[in-house]
């Protein structure tokens, strides 16, 4: 069974912000009040001149215990057989309380179609047709890495395999299916 | 790191976990009247003030939604695994039970045939004060489950949910109670002035027990995740600050004159003076009334202080 997830590459983000418009672009996001499917927030550590910078690219974890789908009272938001989380716009009543238990803060209200909205990794209008997520087909580093995590000939899978890729907080037991490779010791 | 703190839940639902919390804990305060005391003035009135609130409540929830036109999904989708979809079963519960009740105690409503039957009224009453308990737990519990709000994501919120819920209930009640108080002859009026006291003095110590609950809960947050901390800090030190002591202010202020006018009525029957319409039902609203506002206040700032998980590289 396919189990689509992304790694991402930290020691090569240089925080161009490619992904975040390739995504608003290919998913019409409400960008201009703020609110996106990704995002890369910047982390500085250290003091001059040991000084390290790392850009953290933020999207749906896609989690295999996601909180958001079991607090969800319609069923609006559910898991697809290959693992990818999705929200069902027609059935989302907007009570926001998936947006309130998502601990990676991943889902918005999309006030245009009074829905809560978050990244799908394209699942409907690119990976279906056989191509990768807008945001990994326009990262100039190779930081987003998206395939089958169980597919042990896919660059993704190698990685997820390797144990170089860890999720956010393993402690929440949410098990994220987006895996980040550490620039820095602390993830 | 700048706390992320929830933005997506405002007053709509401050309103609905405080009427919801009140409401529940008012029809539990409300039977307490009709099974012990038969005082069909306090039950009916009061069971009739829980319905109204609890249903105003759900209207606030329902206001909230993006879409409260497909509320009604919530219900027939049967998720389970939902607090949202629990919540509006217990809601549900509540509302035909707390009906049932109060039409038996009602007057335009005698002709129902269990208002004839005591032992049917008492069973009705437990059944609604069950589903009261139920109500006012689970605005604690809605919250209190979700572990990417740390702060809230702890076994004392629902406590400290009850606690606050049946002061603002009784308060609720004291307020009834003064009022029906206020209607009756002088020689009625001595047994509100009892029932005032009895409600002062439930207030009293049910607000202690919640500033106990609340102590406990800051006390262990503050030395819990970074999230959890940053939250009290923003209650003690921080923006949320002036919104707490307010809190704090109206809860204990009320609860300190309720509690002064139990001590200063009862040395009044020990020593036979009279029970003065000022002392016996004026105060005890004002009281009450503080004790309310202090309740929905509560609600308010912990949902402002619902800082989110925190992640860093």
């Amino acid at each position: 069974m396919t189990r689509y997830g992304m790694i991402i590459d930290l020691r090569s983000c240089i925080g161009c912000g490619a992904c975040i418009a390739a995504c608003d672009m290919e998913n019409e996001t409400p960008w201009e009040e703020g609110k996106r499917r990704t995002y890369v927030p910047r982390f500085t550590f250290g003091s001059y001149p040991n000084v390290t910078v790392v850009y953290m690219p933020r999207l749906c974890m896609h989690c295999e215990n996601p909180p958001c789908v079991s607090v969800c009272p319609t069923g609006a938001s559910h898991v697809t057989a290959d693992g990818v989380v999705l929200v069902e716009h027609d059935l989302c009543i907007g009570c926001k309380y998936c947006v309130v238990a998502c601990p990676y803060d991943a889902r918005y209200v999309d006030e245009r179609i009074r829905s809560v909205d978050k990244c799908t990794f394209c699942y409907t209008n690119r990976v279906l047709k056989g191509e990768v997520p807008a945001c990994d087909a326009t990262c100039p580093g190779r930081v987003r890495i998206f395939g089958d995590l169980d597919d042990p000939n896919s660059e993704a899978g190698r990685l997820a395999a390797s144990g170089l890729a860890k999720p956010l907080r393993p402690d929440l037991g949410t098990n994220p299916k987006v895996l980040y490779v550490p620039k820095v010791k602390s993830i | 790191m700048e706390p992320v703190v929830q933005h997506v839940w405002g007053w709509l639902i401050a309103l609905y976990l405080f009427l919801g919390g009140m409401g529940g804990a008012t029809m539990i305060v409300a039977h307490y009247f009709y099974a012990s005391k038969r005082e069909k003035s306090l039950a009916a009135p009061g069971a009739l003030a829980s319905l109204i609130m609890v249903v105003l409540g759900a209207l606030f929830l329902i206001l909230d939604l993006e879409k409260p036109e497909k509320f009604y999904l919530a219900v027939i989708k049967f998720q389970t695994s939902s607090w949202v979809f629990r919540g509006t079963m217990i809601l549900s519960g509540f509302i035909v039970f707390g009906a049932l009740y109060a039409a038996g105690l009602l007057p335009w409503f005698q002709w129902v045939p269990w208002a004839k039957s005591e032992r049917a009224m008492d069973a009705l009453g437990l059944i609604a004060s069950a589903f009261g308990l139920l109500v006012t737990t689970y605005t604690g519990i809605l919250l209190g489950v979700l572990k990417a709000v740390p702060f809230w994501h702890s076994p004392a919120l629902p406590a400290l949910f009850v606690a606050s819920g049946l002061a603002t209930g009784i308060a609720a009640m004291g307020i009834i109670n003064a009022l029906q108080g206020l209607r009756r002859p002088v020689d009625e009026r001595v047994r509100f002035v009892g029932y005032c006291t009895t409600l002062s003095k439930w207030a009293a110590i049910v607000v202690g027990a919640e500033m106990f609950i609340l102590a406990l809960y800051y006390y262990v947050n503050m030395f819990g995740p970074a999230e959890a901390s940053s939250a009290v800090s923003m209650m003690l030190f921080g923006e949320l600050r002036r919104s707490f002591l307010a809190y704090l202010d109206f809860v204990l202020l009320g609860a300190a004159l309720l509690s002064m006018l139990y001590h200063v009525r009862k040395a009044d029957l020990i020593a036979g003076r009279d029970q003065s319409v000022v002392k016996s039902c004026i105060l005890p609203l004002g009281g009450a009334i503080l004790i309310i506002i202090g309740g929905l206040l509560l609600r308010r700032t912990i949902l402002e202080a619902g800082v989110m998980t925190q992640f860093a590289p």
